[in-house]
């Protein structure tokens, strides 16, 4: 619906309800069928941040200018993403995307990066020396040489594998933000810019390409060659990276027999809109009868009265959306109540090496178990309606580091290239909602799941098909030869060790009607939010029931396991989990609230 | 939505009649964010990491926890002539041990073996965070499974802070959220707090009071090595509004490395002498953020 318009009034014209009332029916019609839209607000759009936390960024990845085990020097730390559309925009396939008119757009707004310098202008010590020992002074301060954090932070772009299968290289090939950073910034008594925030970039985001922020710090480690030497290792502790991306106002999901959402509260006839017409409270404009005086506000239909009965809406202020409880607005005027989300979700993050190696594989978490593990849990405090869900798989190459020295000092190679075993590594990932918070209840209802395995052929160095299923992109911000685990090979015909990969994991699906859209077979959104008794209630998801949780989820769980044949790992330099490990990226709509 | 007024038997003309109509279309055609009451939208900031289990070979840091004093100890090279923070973080204190450096005698009960984590967000606009979840997630507590994180929250059984008997539940750990003070940004000291848990029994916020049962609906992957988890799960709700320009530390502070069979020790600790590695932690903060 466009905005309303009125009949203007001109000098010496008579006065007809055209001039008064139209406009005022106009408005209220639109009230009364929640058609308010994105283009009359003066705030159309909704923003959402691309957060990610690392609890240290160290000189065991080889950020500066020391070679130990080969690796090259000075490379960048990089993370990637993307931002598909939600499922009702989402029109792609390998063939290339359509993209339609209307579909909302993504700019970058604001950048921010921070991390702990303990309140002072100084570095931190970081814990890996140079020869792979373990630095004794590890998190103390270091006022001498604040210069370790010069340092250089992008966000750039690239094609994506899927649409290209046959691309020639992975490398980025635009830049999309870039800041220079010198560590002056962070040196300061007075002020530091810790956080230190970019705003107004407003750089437009495609929504079928790959983005990754690039982090450069060359001069974290120790480094001879500089004047005057650099002499110790730092650590960039409690680094957080927040990207804010604002996005135009969607239509929330509707629930249908046809096209369901799973896990839908079943509430207000599965939370449908509550327009003023819906629920029988219509703002009523009253127009002047026919042949009769317009009045100010003697009657029903006087001008004044009816302007109150707008006026009166607009007191009260206008609303939308759904509440943290899972309640729709009880009276809602806005079209459009939902926004793009992104809730980024860590896993094998923060290890003894960086990332994981595979000689050391048994020291981690749970590790006698023959398999590496984690998980992460995510309350759940609003609703989200899950529309897609990517991993972002974590080659980055790494030293390893203790004392003494670690007999394998680097994780350089990719699974099965030292061990010739690469078909029996398998790596599963998994995003549930589960409840047993202070609860009396235990259960997990499974959101999303894959699988893959046997990352490296060695007759081509490129993944086995059961590993690229669902690939999306590959990423390379350290071309030509990159810093992902190494996966040269007699013949290989693509020698390129990518430092990124994206998959998506498929939502839960069966057979129609629960079949979404996505690059590859997809499940109908499902939504998740934490409930009271009157909106407990669900639909069922696509196993044909209702979730095993029934309504009561309290939070997210986002999986990872690891297994390499199913015994022991191999006592090798196999990068089993690239430095600081991987992401899942939960993509949806979230509701306006208040 | 109009500044006019008609009322009967007063004057009325065409213009007032037109102004009003055009401030009514020109407001219900470009209504003011002010006018939205559910102008807010959500986001989750999350923040997770399973640690090196304590006592392993390859325990090599404490990161991203750092210890809380900032002095010539804690330095290496050459110190500043005084520090800008001493104590960068308020209202960390806990039982047993000492708020200033102590001499030779009790060293270990200096607070400066206390050790923070702080992370740091900057807000351009006006935001409200309004639920700040901490999780320090051990593994199941019935003894199934794998164990690699067994913190059960308790001091010792023979030497305890004063005040609290053998195996007493601990009151150890603290997070606070806090806000830099627009005309001090640098001096922690002048910093608002907008939210802090402190001095509070963490075995009182058990992540349940009942074991995980033997069989419960699982998801993929499937057979997590300690099954279910316990643990502390403590949820602050706000909301904590936050100014334009805002910048806000978010700080948790684990107690001291204790030793629990050195003779040089405050008291007995389930955190041991690696606190930073006897839980799984998982912080989560959720913050409103205006329609742009």
């Amino acid at each position: 619906m466009a905005k309303v318009t009125r009949t203007k009034l001109a000098r010496g014209t008579k006065l007809t309800p055209d001039h008064t009332h139209s406009l005022l029916t106009d408005a209220a019609a639109q009230m009364n069928a929640a058609t308010v839209d994105v283009q009359q607000l003066q705030a159309p759009n909704s923003s959402f941040r691309i957060n990610w936390y690392f609890p240290n960024l160290s000189t065991d990845f080889p950020f500066g200018n020391h070679t130990l085990g080969g690796l090259a020097r000075n490379q960048k730390f990089c993370i990637p993403f993307t931002l598909p559309p939600t499922q009702d925009y989402f029109d792609a396939n390998a063939g290339g995307e359509n993209l339609v008119r209307d579909q909302p757009s993504l700019v970058l707004e604001e950048v921010s990066f921070s991390f702990d310098q303990r309140g002072e202008g100084a570095a931190i010590v970081g814990h890996h020396n140079a020869n792979g020992t373990v630095n004794v002074d590890a998190g103390k301060l270091d006022f001498e040489e604040i210069r370790a954090y010069d340092m250089d932070i992008s966000l750039v772009e690239k094609d994506q594998l899927f649409f290209n299968s046959s691309q020639s290289d992975y490398i980025p090939s635009k830049v999309v933000f870039n800041a220079p950073i010198t560590s002056l910034s962070f040196a300061g008594n007075d002020l530091r810019f810790n956080p230190f925030t970019v705003t107004e970039i407003n750089a437009s985001i495609s929504p079928f390409k790959t983005y990754a922020f690039v982090l450069s710090a060359p001069s974290l480690d120790v480094d001879s060659t500089l004047a005057p030497a650099k002499t110790r290792p730092h650590s960039i502790v409690s680094a957080h990276i927040s990207l804010k991306v604002r996005s135009v106002l969607l239509p929330r999901d509707v629930y249908a027999s046809s096209s369901p959402i799973q896990n839908m509260p079943s509430k207000d006839t599965n939370l449908l809109v509550r327009s003023p017409t819906a629920i029988g409270q219509t703002v009523a404009i009253t127009a002047p009868a026919a042949g009769s005086n317009i009045v100010a506000d003697s009657t029903a239909d006087g001008v004044t009265r009816n302007i109150e009965h707008i006026t009166s809406e607009f007191r009260h202020r206008l609303s939308g959306g759904v509440d943290k409880f899972c309640e729709t607005t009880a009276r809602q005027m806005l079209k459009n109540d939902a926004g793009y989300e992104v809730v980024a979700i860590p896993l094998l993050n923060n290890r003894a090496m960086g990332g994981v190696c595979s000689a050391y594989a048994g020291s981690e978490p749970w590790g006698a178990t023959s398999a590496v593990w984690d998980r992460s849990v995510v309350p759940l405090n609003y609703p989200m309606v899950i529309h897609s869900v990517i991993i972002a798989w974590n080659w980055q190459r790494f030293f390893t580091t203790a004392t003494p020295a670690p007999a394998t000092p680097v994780a350089l190679r990719v699974p099965g290239a030292a061990s010739g075993a690469g078909n029996t590594f398998v790596a599963e990932f998994g995003l549930g909602i589960g409840e047993g918070i202070q609860s009396d209840n235990f259960n997990y209802q499974q959101i999303a799941s894959h699988t893959m395995t046997e990352p490296w052929v060695s007759a081509t160095g490129l993944p086995a098909a059961t590993w690229d299923s669902r690939i999306i992109d590959r990423i390379n911000c350290n071309g030509p030869d990159g810093n992902g685990a190494n996966r040269a090979s007699a013949g290989v015909n693509d020698p390129q060790n990518w430092e990124w990969e994206l998959h998506q994991m498929d939502i839960i699906n069966a057979a129609a009607p629960y079949l979404g859209s996505g690059y590859y077979t997809n499940g109908r959104p499902f939504f998740a939010g934490k409930s009271w008794a009157p909106t407990q209630g669900r639909n069922n998801v696509s196993t044909g029931a209702l979730s095993a949780v029934a309504g009561r989820e309290q939070f997210l769980e986002a999986r990872v396991k690891i297994t390499y044949g199913g015994g022991a790992f191999p006592n090798n330099d196999e990068v089993i989990s690239g430095y600081q490990g991987h992401w899942i990226y939960v993509i949806g709509k979230k509701y306006l609230t208040r | 939505m109009t500044g006019q007024q008609f009322s009967d038997a007063t004057t009325i003309d065409g213009s007032r009649l037109d102004s009003a109509m055009e401030d009514i279309e020109r407001h219900f055609n470009d209504v003011p964010q002010g006018d939205i009451r559910t102008k807010w939208t959500p986001s989750s900031y999350a923040m997770s990491w399973s640690p090196t289990p304590a006592g392993s070979a390859y325990q090599n840091h404490s990161f991203p926890f750092l210890k809380c004093l900032n002095d010539a100890t804690t330095t290496v090279g050459v110190s500043p002539d005084s520090f800008a923070n001493p104590f960068r973080v308020k209202g960390f204190n806990i039982p047993g041990v000492l708020p200033e450096p102590q001499s030779s005698s009790t060293p270990a009960q200096e607070m400066n073996r206390q050790y923070h984590s702080t992370v740091s967000f900057e807000f351009n606009r006006p935001a409200i965070i309004t639920h700040v979840d901490v999780m320090l997630l051990v593994d199941d507590r019935a003894g199934r499974g794998t164990t690699s994180y067994a913190n059960t929250y308790q001091y010792g059984a023979t030497r305890t802070p004063p005040g609290f008997n053998a195996n007493a539940n601990s009151k150890d750990f603290n997070f606070t959220l806090q806000v830099d003070a627009p005309t001090g940004p640098e001096d922690r000291q002048l910093n608002p707090i907008e939210m802090m848990r402190h001095d509070w029994t963490l075995n009182m916020s058990q992540a349940s009071n009942i074991a995980w049962p033997a069989v419960f609906a699982d998801m993929t992957p499937s057979g997590f090595p300690s099954l279910g988890f316990s643990g502390v799960v403590e949820k602050i709700e706000g909301p904590f509004p936050i100014h334009r320009n805002g910048r806000v530390r978010l700080t948790m502070t684990i107690p001291p490395s204790i030793d629990n069979a050195s003779a040089d020790r405050p008291y007995d600790s389930s955190w041991g002498a690696q606190p930073w590695a006897t839980q799984q932690f998982n912080v989560t903060m959720h913050v409103l953020e205006e329609l742009v």
